[in-house]
């Protein structure tokens, strides 16, 4: 997103009117300025300089041995790629990063990564913001559906320590 | 510059017959924003004297500018003009420009029209990870509709820090530099760089 246009947008305008959980529960705050860069789903990969998506658009990218489709499927298969496995739920466990997908009128839509020392929940908001939400839920609704899916892997001591990467 | 004050866009036009000779009357683009071309009394060339009400029609501003200011009238540009004044008096500067050519005029039309589409885009798919969504858009495909013609605004937008663009870019000019990029910052990259050898980058 242009930097131009960015600046004409307002942080909190945008959540509340997209984000009506986040309003109401007023748990939520801003960690970045917005950034067309990278999206909801690299960072929830822990990466902030690629945009991924199984897209066949110059600069996208996905995980080679993925599926390059847009089903649970293949996100879930790129989330494997890099570690993850299913688990059950988004509960915060300690030596474990977790990571939840969304699901819209059947297709994956957006990605959050938990925190693990604060058990806080880190989305990138499309081209926008990165912000932090106490529930995998808040940020569900119109916009990005609801969580559909949690996956973890097994994280050491250091790791949590740069876990925003 | 010479500033004046006027309620109404008829008290002003009056003024502008009167003090200024006013010739003629146009509307450039169509629809958006009401001009009139007036002859100088000292030079005794033609000038376009833009005007411009809100679209309730209680606010005016009137602005022209001599020739040597006309850089600082483009950065008003019609973008500017569509803001609803909070103040129902109308304020505005009256100055003098020449008259745009049909050519200068379509290259403004473009700019507005870009403008727009690329607002009506960024707005319903900022929140969206997805770049089919992205890509797909209406506005986003009636920008690539534009054709060969909107390749300096897009590559421009690209310069702004836009990194959404090279789809677009295949699709209007079936070719793709940046077919091996990883990232969007590195396609761009590419696409610029493209642009400059076709002498589209300035």
């Amino acid at each position: 997103l242009s930097l131009r246009r960015l600046s004409s947008v307002s942080f909190r305008l945008l959540v509340e009117s997209d984000f009506p959980r986040l309003k109401a529960t007023g748990a939520y705050e801003q960690r970045s300025l917005p950034d067309g860069k990278y999206n909801c789903i690299a960072f929830a990969a822990g990466e902030t300089d690629r945009w991924w998506w199984p897209g066949h658009r110059a600069g996208d990218y996905w995980p080679p041995d993925s599926p390059r489709e847009e089903t649970l499927t293949a996100f879930v298969s790129a989330f494997e790629s890099i570690g993850y496995s299913v688990c059950s739920d988004g509960r915060a466990e300690t030596g474990h990063q977790k990571v939840v997908l969304y699901e819209k009128g059947g297709k994956p839509t957006h990605a959050a990564r938990q925190e693990p020392v604060t058990a806080m929940w880190l989305s990138k908001l499309g081209m926008s913001y990165d912000i932090a939400h106490r529930n995998a839920e808040d940020v569900g609704g119109k916009c990005y559906g609801e969580p559909i899916l949690y996956l973890r892997k097994a994280i050491s001591i250091h790791m949590i320590g740069s876990s925003t990467e | 510059l010479q500033t004046v004050e006027h309620d109404t866009l008829q008290n002003w036009a009056a003024f502008a017959r009167h003090d200024c000779g006013v010739r003629d009357e146009f509307t450039d683009p169509p629809g958006r924003c009401p001009s009139l071309i007036a002859r100088s009394p000292s030079s005794g060339s033609d000038h376009t004297l833009v005007a411009h009400s809100n679209w309730i029609g209680s606010a005016l501003a009137v602005v022209a500018r001599w020739p040597d200011h006309r850089e600082t009238f483009d950065e008003w540009d019609l973008d500017s003009w569509s803001e609803p004044f909070e103040s129902s008096r109308a304020v505005g500067q009256l100055v003098r420009f020449p008259k745009r050519s049909p050519a200068e005029s379509a290259v403004r039309e473009l700019r507005r029209q870009f403008g727009e589409l690329v607002e009506q885009w960024t707005t319903q798919t900022m929140l969206s990870s997805s770049s089919t969504v992205i890509c797909m858009h209406p506005a986003y495909q009636r920008v690539i509709g534009l054709g060969e013609q909107v390749l300096p605004l897009i590559f421009e937008d690209m310069m702004d820090g836009e990194f959404h663009w090279s789809w677009a870019l295949t699709a209007i000019t079936g070719e793709n530099p940046a077919s091996d990029a990883e990232s969007l910052q590195a396609a761009t990259n590419m696409w610029l760089q493209w642009g400059r050898d076709k002498g589209l980058v300035t």
